[in-house]
């Protein structure tokens, strides 16, 4: 009686103790349910407030991540919450690229005169945002698969939510059904592959090293289904092939502030995943389970970049263009890891900030397009530049980014990428990682014909109506915030890549 | 109940999963598409109860598998929520006809 006493009592403490390193999710949930019950008023005043307090709790909660990344040096990563949490760089870093994606969505969808005049629900908006904002920060934190699964699933619930969220558009509710269908079919897949890995690993926890051990005994084959069927829930989070098929959808129905942050967010969430558990396996496993788990991850990259980047080239409407071209950008990502090298993460991280920045202006872009000229597809951009120069001139920085040529971060991204892919070749000569590097540099000159389209036909097609109009919207300043940092990045990249590689020296 | 055998339960959780795959790829109704993704949910916790006789004490399974009874049914409520405003859109659930002008 007093020895269960006595162990209640350390569990209790333990979990007191643990709420220390929960700040950001706590702000982001406590902000939520504010929203919530403020969204019950029916003061006109009280609702135009809302995006304001929700980005008031982003605030907060990216306040609280600088602070637990503030002096990191030296310390070591912490388990908390008996073995569901970790708190570490890779986490906290995710954490504020989060936070930075979610001031992002909420400034884009204060600025959509669509989602302000098509909503009925406004607060529930806010709200799913804070909470997917939450989810991801937990699923980023998350070393056990239970609270794996369960933080996964909050954020898909959330999407499925957001995607639908404007109820009066016919799409989007068509987009919102095969969302939610192939969401809940690769949750599903992934679950049972969860169930294999805890009844074969005997744990829940993926850090142990019992855990690995365990599943090191099986043959390869099988457990490279059991790999694979658990990956499916990631992948389709990160959008790789084979489980691409949401994305186009999706892309187009949804309103483009949540597009954005799905392009974003939920990507690096599941690539914090798939590093944490590449990472476990590169440690514990043996070399031939090794080389296996190699081909596969190459495998899934060659088949995103092919299937992306070629697709990408027939669309005539620029969101599924976008959304072809993100599955092409999980491929770039996945080669970098195949080589299950450690000093790939920091290359990873870059691609991942830099990234952020990139669609967030491609697709503010999009959403000034539609929404202020009704131009849906990129042939009606004809000649647009010359009548709006600086949006134009915007246009083609963003652009020349996520196409990967100086002088912006785009190309230094696919710089550091490529460069880690030579170097684990040189080291190790594995044939896999140099096909890859040759695929993925083939395949950034087929991205440059289709991303070059879109300022081809801004700038050199002749417009129907060419007068000039220099009107600065309160999107062109945020458009502007936003492409600066893919300019300094390229200047000033150090300045990023030494808070990573502290980052990384700081994650297990 | 430690003399049921293991691999029985994980063939009939194969089966499950099977059959819920199968569901998803042939049926066109939006409803037993749902269904069948359900059937995967169930296989995976048949699983993950069976494996729990492993370390009976932790009860780690049986855990698991009462959270994903819960997230799967709150996953359910918004997919049929969506369902039926599809319905009220297109006069159909059916997955083929459901489908925007604008798609190639």
């Amino acid at each position: 009686m007093n020895i269960t006493a006595q162990s209640l009592i350390t569990s209790l403490t333990e979990i007191l103790g643990s709420f220390a390193f929960l700040g950001p999710e706590l702000m982001l949930v406590l902000f939520f349910l504010l929203i919530v019950a403020l969204d019950l008023f029916k003061s006109k005043l009280i609702k135009a407030s809302l995006p304001w307090v929700a980005l008031t709790g982003i605030l907060i909660s990216l306040i609280s991540q600088i602070y637990f990344l503030n002096n990191i040096q030296g310390k070591q990563a912490k388990i908390f919450f008996s073995g569901l949490l970790i708190t570490d760089g890779l986490a906290l870093y995710a954490g504020l690229l989060f936070s930075v994606a979610g001031i992002l969505t909420i400034v884009l969808s204060v600025l959509s005169k669509h989602l302000q005049v098509k909503f009925s629900g406004r607060g529930e908006y806010y709200a799913y945002i804070l909470v997917l904002l939450a989810g991801l920060n937990l699923m980023a934190k998350s070393v056990n698969l239970l609270m794996l699964f369960v933080a996964l699933e909050l954020v898909s619930i959330a999407s499925y939510l957001l995607t639908t969220a404007i109820k009066k558009q016919q799409d989007a509710m068509e987009s919102g059904l095969k969302y939610i269908l192939y969401g809940t079919l690769a949750s599903g897949v992934m679950l049972y592959g969860m169930s294999f890995l805890y009844g074969f690993g005997g744990s829940l926890s993926f850090l142990d090293t019992a855990f690995w051990a365990n599943l090191s005994r099986l043959d390869s084959p099988f457990f490279l289904v059991i790999f694979l069927l658990t990956f499916a829930g990631f992948l389709f989070k990160i959008a790789a092939a084979p489980f691409h098929f949401w994305a186009p959808d999706v892309y187009e129905g949804a309103p483009a502030p949540i597009v954005a942050f799905f392009a974003t967010a939920p990507k690096i969430a599941g690539f914090v995943v798939i590093i944490r558990f590449l990472l476990q396996i590169k440690n514990n496993l043996a070399t031939t389970l090794q080389d296996d788990v190699m081909l596969l991850v190459g495998g899934i990259s060659l088949l995103s970049l092919v299937i992306g980047n070629f697709t990408a080239l027939w669309q005539s409407r620029a969101r599924r263009l976008l959304a072809y071209s993100s599955v092409a950008h999980a491929g770039f990502l996945l080669a970098a890891l195949a080589a299950l090298a450690t000093n790939s993460i920091e290359a990873v991280l870059f691609y991942l900030s830099v990234l952020l920045f990139m669609n967030f202006g491609i697709f503010l872009l999009v959403q000034v397009f539609e929404e202020r000229l009704q131009i849906f597809d990129i042939k009606g951009l004809a000649g647009q530049g010359k009548t709006y120069p600086l949006l134009g001139v915007l246009a083609i920085i963003i652009l020349i980014s996520l196409t990967g040529l100086p002088p912006t971060a785009g190309f230094t991204s696919k710089l550091l990428l490529f460069t880690n892919i030579w170097q684990n070749y040189s080291a190790t000569g594995n044939q896999l990682l140099l096909t890859l590097l040759l695929v993925g540099l083939l395949l950034t000159g087929v991205a440059f014909f289709y991303y070059i389209r879109i300022p081809y036909f801004l700038f050199f097609k002749r417009n129907l109506n060419p007068e000039k109009k220099v009107v600065l919207g309160r999107e062109d300043i945020v458009l502007a915030f936003i492409s600066f940092p893919l300019l300094l990045f390229f200047f000033q990249p150090a300045w990023l890549t030494e808070l990573i590689r502290q980052v990384v020296l700081y994650s297990i | 109940m430690n003399n049921i055998p293991l691999i029985p339960v994980l063939l009939l959780g194969a089966v499950l999963f099977c059959l819920g795959i199968l569901a998803v790829i042939t049926k066109r109704h939006a409803i037993v598409v749902l269904m069948g993704i359900e059937l995967i949910f169930n296989a995976a916790n048949l699983n993950l109860v069976a494996f729990n006789r492993h370390q009976p004490d932790l009860m780690q399974g049986q855990v698991f598998s009462v959270f994903v009874m819960v997230i799967a049914a709150a996953e359910s409520a918004v997919a049929l929520a969506i369902i039926l405003k599809v319905y009220s859109y297109f006069k159909t659930v059916n997955l083929d006809q459901i489908r925007h002008e604008t798609d190639v």
